[in-house]
């Protein structure tokens, strides 16, 4: 539903999901009252599944277009269709799951913390990946908002070293603002101390 | 060195303009069909406005080197003016080419510190021999202070190591992926094979084998000499705290940097040089990759263990620590098992596909009699091949890859028929991952994977499975460097 003058538009689509509250995560990802893990990991706005399912949407859309598109104007004779047939069928059934079960395991399992000498990012659908940048190597920080993140409130931060790049995805845009300044004053203290 | 504005030598329009030329004589060769006095019309004039435009480019194209930058300044159409402060500057090659030699003028490249454009040079510069050697040695003093260049980078030091044109050959064509170097000779053999058996059967060559033969000769023989042209004569020494590497057949390569720009260091075999017990050195360095031929500087060609060990201890001792490899835990052979067993099935059922499809091809010819007919058999051989080759990776991977860590440095050994140790300092890790997959995670175990700035930009290098716990070390070791003050942002900017 659109409210006024918002900055973005809320939709409530999909991210009122309850259940996956209850998903079984194990004890690194496990948050207290305060919202936070016992390491002092901090957890995404439910936006982001909104975000994520409404992108999801439209690649499942572009992909069964695109497999229409195929199917009716592209001619194969040295292919066996009937077979070609069922592996895209069961492709797509599997793609789909993993569009509606991504975003909430992705949830489920997105965590990060900043501290005031390092970044940790710890995500990962099925491969779990803990990113730890030291600050004092960041060399660049953007903030940056896709069309459809825009339409949510959220933006992602992506900090760059000289060895490749990070990014903390789907913060609502203040907290994306916070910690982007945050970074910047950090960087700019340690390169003022060493003048 | 003056403040003046100063031109480069005018051979860089030919040095610019040759290659577009072979391009064009290129295009004009393949659409020689095509040839009309109109298509010669419009194809003969560019050439001529090329070699205009770059004169006028030439023209307008000023250097200035002042006490804090290197000013590049063009005033065309579009103007710029490039500020390179020497601080940023993080290496500085010398090269020269086909038209350098004819007109005795050096290229000068200037890379800077970035893992965005680490792989191309911030200025391509283009003076006379003595020209170029006074700046490059000015630039030099610039960067690294004045005692850096107590011997001069083209003065006649002695070679650390000294390479042979056997060690060259050996290296030109055993250095090279063992993938790269079997696939090639899976493409030489069968070409030999489809050229003995036009000629024994038919006993007329009608070109049979010759698009294997010349993939053999793209994938195999082209890089080969590729590799020995570029690394021929090497010479490499250190003075002071810098390394200077010179080498080249018809291009002459120098190049110089500080050991503090080298983030990581590579012993690297081969399958094939395992078989010669030898190994070579590579270095990652920051902003050095000067030329296409280039990827990471060697800094010593396939020589035998025990050379490579004193090469190593002479150039590099920053990278010697008291290493004590850690194996990968028993639970990784349970990790690489099912990755194995799973790969076993991906490959089962592709061979049982192709198999149904070559035995449906193979059923629709009639004519197909002898050995051809045992084409329906090629699916199940490669199936085969591929199966006993992922057990024999498996069993391989659980025994080849270590870990070790000291104060300064740590080391992954990684590959299984290929194989390196990589020498990485805590202090050069820009980021840190430990990455769990749903397998790795049961027993405990993950994969580090750490990126540097390397000379081709940003790079990740990734361990073996260990245990979560001293994977964690390494990122916690380099937060612990930083917030105890061992690692010293002068001496990594130096």
């Amino acid at each position: 539903m659109i409210r006024g003058v918002r900055p973005y538009i809320r939709i409530t689509f999909l991210s009122n999901l309850k259940h996956h509250r209850n998903m079984r995560t194990s004890k690194e990802f496990e948050i207290n009252e305060k919202g936070v893990t016992a390491e002092g990991f901090k957890t995404l706005n439910r936006k982001c599944l909104s975000s994520m399912y409404l992108w999801n949407v439209i690649a499942m859309a572009v992909l069964l277009l695109s497999v229409f598109l195929i199917y009716r104007f592209i001619n194969m004779p040295w292919i066996d269709m009937d077979l070609l047939f069922t592996i895209t069928v069961a492709a797509l059934v599997l793609l789909a799951a993993y569009f509606v079960i991504g975003p909430m395991v992705f949830f489920a399992r997105y965590r990060y913390r900043m501290t005031d000498d390092r970044i940790d990012i710890l995500r990962g659908i099925f491969i779990i990946r803990h990113t730890v940048i030291p600050i004092e190597r960041v060399h660049q920080v953007e903030v940056s908002r896709g069309p459809i993140n825009n339409m949510f409130g959220l933006a992602n931060v992506n900090i760059t070293t000289a060895g490749g790049m990070a990014i903390i995805e789907y913060l609502e845009f203040p907290v994306a603002e916070e910690i982007s300044d945050r970074l910047n004053d950090i960087v700019v203290n340690i390169l003022k101390e060493r003048e | 060195m003056s403040v003046d504005r100063m031109r480069c030598h005018p051979s860089i329009i030919l040095e610019t303009l040759f290659p577009a030329v072979l391009v064009l004589v290129f295009i004009i060769m393949a659409s020689v069909q095509a040839w009309s006095d109109l298509y010669f019309a419009i194809m003969a004039p560019i050439p001529v406005v090329l070699t205009m435009f770059l004169y006028w480019r030439w023209s307008k194209t000023w250097i200035s080197f002042t006490d804090e930058e290197v000013v590049v300044e063009r005033d065309t159409l579009f103007k710029m003016k490039k500020r390179i402060p020497y601080s940023k500057i993080a290496s500085v090659n010398v090269n020269r080419g086909l038209v350098n030699r004819l007109f005795g003028t050096s290229r000068i490249q200037i890379n800077i510190n970035s893992s965005i454009n680490a792989a191309i040079p911030e200025a391509v510069l283009s003076f006379r021999i003595d020209i170029a050697d006074s700046i490059r040695e000015f630039l030099a003093s610039r960067m690294y202070g004045d005692s850096a260049f107590t011997v001069s980078a083209d003065a006649d030091a002695e070679t650390v190591v000294s390479i042979d044109w056997k060690d060259v050959l050996l290296h030109s064509f055993f250095g090279q992926s063992s993938a790269q170097m079997l696939s090639g000779l899976f493409f030489l053999l069968y070409s030999v094979a489809q050229i003995y058996l036009a000629l024994s059967i038919t006993g007329v060559y009608g070109g049979e084998g010759l698009l294997s033969l010349f993939v053999f000769i793209g994938v195999t023989v082209i890089p080969s000499v590729v590799i020995l042209f570029h690394y021929a004569n090497l010479k490499v020494y250190r003075s002071g705290d810098t390394i200077y590497l010179q080498h080249g057949l018809i291009r002459t390569y120098r190049t110089s940097f500080k050991v503090t720009k080298i983030n990581a260091v590579r012993v690297r075999t081969t399958f094939f040089s395992r078989l010669m017990h030898r190994s070579f050195i590579e270095a990652e360095v920051v902003g050095l990759s000067s030329d296409s031929n280039s990827k990471r500087p060697i800094l010593c060609l396939m020589k035998d263990y025990a050379e490579i060990d004193r090469v190593f201890s002479e150039l590099v001792p920053e990278f010697l620590y008291d290493r004590e490899a850690i194996p990968q835990p028993t639970a990784s052979k349970r990790v690489l098992g099912v990755k194995c067993v799973l790969w076993l099935v991906l490959i089962g059922a592709a061979t049982y596909v192709s198999s149904l499809y070559a035995e449906r091809i193979l059923a629709s010819i009639p004519s197909i009699t002898g050995y051809e007919a045992l084409l329906g058999f090629t699916p199940l051989i490669v199936g085969a091949l591929l199966a006993l080759a992922t057990v024999l990776w498996s069993v391989r991977a659980y025994s080849t890859r270590t870990l070790s860590a000291g104060e300064e440095l740590f080391t992954f050994e990684i590959g299984v028929v290929d194989r390196q140790a990589v020498t990485i300092s805590y202090d050069k890790v820009q980021i840190a991952n430990v990455v769990r997959g749903p397998l790795a995670r049961r027993y405990g175990l993950g994969v580090s994977s750490v990126s540097l700035l390397s000379s081709l930009g940003g790079v990740k290098i990734q361990s073996g499975y260990f245990d979560v716990g001293e994977l964690n070390r390494i990122h916690e070791t380099v937060m612990d460097r930083i917030r105890t003050g061992k690692y010293d942002y002068r001496k990594a900017s130096r």
